[in-house]
C-alpha cells in the first residue's frame, strides 16, 4: 500500500509502543523510538529503526515534553507521530505543534481531545443528542451549592472533576453527613491532578457494569463501531480484565449502545480511533453516556481479536489520508476475548507497585493467546512508569473456552524477580460469579479482595 | 609558575572544594600532580592529592548536551562558530546553541581547555546526553592566562 506516512515516531514507551512498531513494520512503514535515558536499552528501543534519546527518567522530563518530541520528529525526518496512550495521548497540544510543523497526527483532531477532555461539555452535548446521560449537576462552585445540588440528585452520588479521567478526583459519597469531607478532598485531588479543580455531581449507580464502544471515525466522515467491550472489573476504577463481547449486554441493548456511540462520534466528526464509554445499570437495565476517550485504549485488543480488524493500523491509515478499510455490515464479531492486565504489583500488599529486574520471564504459548508485552529476561521495572508489564489476550469460540484458555496462559506465564499480579488474575478467573457474569464495576473491592486475603 | 609553595596548593584545594570541578591536574617546571575529590566516601575538603612522576596523561573530557534540539555551532547560519577546534575557551564562553523549535538554549563552558573535538556539525539534532565536545582542561583549569 502506497501511504502518505513512511516514517512514525512512537512517543511512548512500554507495550503500546512494541506494539505500534509491530503495526508500522506490518504496513512496511519505518520507526523511530524516543526514549528516556532508563529506556535505552527497552524492547521498543531494540526493535525501532532508530532510537532517540529524549531525556531522563522523569516523564516530565521526557515523554511529557511537547517541543522535544516535536524536535525529534523532525530531526529524524518522521512525517507522523503516534502517541499511544497515557502521556501524551490526550494532550491538544501534541496534534495542534503535529499541524504547525507539518507533521501527520495519528489521533483525532486538537479540538476531539480539548471538547471530550471536558466531560461537562460531553455530557450536555450528548444529552442534547438525546442519549442519556447520568442524572446530576453543572458545576458546583463549593459546598453549599454541592450540598444543594446533592439533594436534588438524589443520594448516594459521585463527586467527580470537570477535567477528569483516571479516577481522580472521584468520591462516591452515600450519606450528606459525608458530602463535606469529600467534596474538599475531591476539590483538591482534581487540582493537583489536572490542576483543575471544577467538581460536578453525578448519581451513583450501585450496580454498574462499565461498558464501551470502539468507534472508528475517517476523513471522510464515515465513522463505524467495533462493538462493546466489558471492562466492569476494576480496582480503585483501574480496568484489570476486560472482554468482549459483554456476558450481559443483549442484542437489544448492544443495537442501542452502539448506535448511541455512532451518534455522539458522527456528531464531532471524530477522527481515529475512539471510545464511547457508557454505566449499564444492571437493576434498570439501562446505559448512560459516561465519557468519550480519544485515543488508543490499553484494552484494545479485545476487539481485534474478535473483529479482525487490526485498530492500530486502522489509525495509521486514517491518518494518512485513507477512508476506514471497511463499512460497517462488512464489522463481525466472532468468539470471545478476555484480556488480563499484568502488572508488576503485590496484590498481597495492597497493590504495591513491585519495580525491579525481572529474572525469568517466560511467556505462555498457545494458539489462542496473544501476548502484548515489552518485558524480557533482565529488563528492569522503571519505578517512575506505570507497572503494566503485559496484556495476556485469550480467545475462545464461547466465553467458556475462553476463561479456559486464559487460565492456562495464567498458568503458563513465569515471571521472576518481581511480584505480579497473575496469582490474582487466577483467583478471578476461578471464582463461580466471574465465570457466570455476575459481576459490577464494584465487585473487586467489595467482594473479591476480602476473599482474596483471607484464602489459604 | 614556578616554585610553588604549599600556601599555593592548599588556595587550589580551597578553589577546587567550592568549585562544580571533580579533577585537575597541575603541572610546572618541577611539579606535576592531579588533584580528584575521591567519590561521597570522603568530606570533600579533604580531597586526595597524588604526585604523579611520568608525563600528564592527556585528558579529555565530553562536554554532553543538556537536552534534545538542533546544535547551532553559530550565532546566525554563515556566521564564524562559537568555538573551532583547539581554541582556548574560558568558562561562560558560548559554546553554541540548542535550538527546540523556537528556544534558544545557549550550552557555556564551565571549566577552562582547549576544545579538541567538536563532534555535530551545524543544524544536526543532537541527543539528550550526546557528546558535543571533547575539552582538554587547562593546567590552570581555574585562573590565569594559557
Amino acid at each position: 500500500m502506497n501511504l502518505s506516512i513512511s516514517r512514525v515516531l512512537i512517543a511512548n514507551r512500554s507495550e503500546i509502543a512494541v506494539r505500534i512498531i509491530g503495526a508500522c513494520q506490518e504496513l512496511g512503514i519505518e520507526t523511530v523510538a524516543v526514549v528516556s535515558e532508563v529506556d535505552r536499552e527497552s524492547m521498543p528501543a531494540k526493535m525501532a529503526d532508530r532510537v532517540v534519546c529524549i531525556g531522563p527518567a522523569q516523564p516530565i522530563k521526557s515523554y511529557l515534553k511537547v517541543d522535544t518530541i516535536i524536535s525529534a520528529a523532525l530531526g529524524t525526518g518522521c512525517d507522523a507521530i503516534h502517541p499511544g496512550y497515557g502521556f501524551l495521548a490526550e494532550q491538544p497540544e501534541l496534534p495542534d505543534a503535529c499541524e504547525q510543523y507539518g507533521l501527520s497526527f495519528i489521533g483525532p483532531r486538537a479540538e476531539h481531545i480539548r471538547r471530550m477532555g471536558d466531560k461537562l461539555f460531553a455530557r450536555k452535548m450528548v444529552a442534547a443528542l438525546g442519549i442519556p446521560v447520568i442524572p446530576g449537576s453543572e458545576l458546583v462552585r463549593d459546598f453549599s451549592e454541592a450540598t444543594t445540588a446533592a439533594v436534588k440528585t438524589g443520594y448516594p452520588i459521585l463527586l467527580k472533576a470537570a477535567a477528569g479521567g483516571g479516577g481522580k478526583g472521584m468520591k462516591i459519597v452515600k450519606r450528606a453527613k459525608d458530602l463535606k469531607a469529600a467534596f474538599y478532598e475531591a476539590s483538591a485531588e482534581a487540582r493537583s491532578a489536572f490542576g483543575d479543580d471544577r467538581i460536578y455531581i453525578e448519581h451513583y449507580i450501585p450496580d454498574a457494569r462499565h461498558i464501551e464502544v470502539q468507534v472508528l471515525g475517517d476523513r471522510f466522515g464515515n465513522i463505524v463501531h467495533l462493538f462493546e467491550r466489558d471492562c466492569s472489573l476494576q480496582r480503585r476504577y483501574q480496568k484489570m480484565v476486560e472482554e468482549s463481547p459483554s456476558p450481559v449486554v443483549t442484542d437489544e441493548l448492544r443495537d442501542q449502545m452502539c448506535r448511541a456511540a455512532l451518534l455522539i462520534a458522527g456528531n464531532i466528526e471524530y477522527l481515529s480511533a475512539g471510545t464511547v464509554e457508557f454505566i449499564l445499570d444492571q437493576t434498570e437495565q439501562s446505559f448512560y453516556f459516561l465519557e468519550m476517550n480519544t485515543r488508543i485504549q490499553v484494552e484494545h485488543p479485545v476487539t481485534e481479536m474478535i473483529t479482525g480488524v487490526d485498530l492500530v493500523q486502522e489509525q495509521i491509515r486514517i491518518a494518512a489520508g485513507l477512508p476506514v478499510g471497511f463499512s460497517q455490515d462488512d464489522v463481525m464479531h466472532d468468539g470471545h476475548a478476555i484480556e488480563c492486565r499484568i502488572n508488576a504489583e503485590s496484590p498481597d500488599s495492597d497493590f504495591r507497585p513491585c519495580p525491579g529486574k525481572i529474572i525469568e520471564w517466560d511467556p505462555p504459548r498457545g494458539d489462542n493467546i496473544r501476548l502484548d508485552t515489552h518485558c524480557y529476561p533482565g529488563y528492569v521495572v522503571q519505578p517512575y512508569y506505570d507497572s503494566l508489564l503485559a496484556k495476556i489476550i485469550a480467545t475462545g469460540h464461547t466465553r467458556t473456552q475462553a476463561i479456559e484458555n486464559m487460565q492456562q496462559a495464567l498458568a503458563g506465564l513465569r515471571v521472576s524477580g518481581v511480584d505480579t499480579t497473575i496469582g490474582f488474575h487466577q483467583f478471578i478467573l476461578q471464582n463461580v460469579d466471574y465465570q457466570r457474569g455476575f459481576f459490577n464495576t464494584s465487585w473487586i473491592e467489595d467482594t473479591l479482595i476480602g476473599k482474596y486475603i483471607q484464602r489459604a | 609558575m614556578k616554585g610553588v609553595t604549599r600556601e599555593d596548593i592548599i588556595s587550589l584545594l580551597e578553589i577546587l572544594r567550592e568549585s562544580s570541578i571533580d579533577e585537575m591536574c597541575l603541572q610546572t617546571s618541577d611539579l606535576n600532580f592531579r588533584v580528584s575529590k575521591s567519590g561521597k566516601k570522603h568530606d570533600p575538603g579533604t580531597a586526595e592529592v597524588k604526585h604523579e612522576i611520568s608525563e600528564p596523561q592527556q585528558q579529555l573530557l565530553p562536554i554532553k548536551a543538556p537536552m534534545l534540539g538542533f546544535f547551532r555551532s553559530a550565532p546566525l547560519p554563515g556566521a564564524s562558530p562559537f568555538v573551532s577546534v583547539n581554541q582556548y575557551i574560558k568558562e561562560n564562553e558560548i559554546l553554541c546553541i540548542i535550538n527546540v523549535l523556537d528556544q534558544q538554549n545557549i550550552l557555556k563552558a564551565d571549566f577552562r581547555g582547549y576544545v579538541r573535538q567538536i563532534f555535530p556539525s551545524d543544524g544536526e539534532m543532537v541527543e539528550f546526553q550526546q557528546t558535543l565536545f571533547l575539552v582538554e582542561p587547562a593546567n590552570n583549569a581555574l585562573g590565569g592566562t594559557p
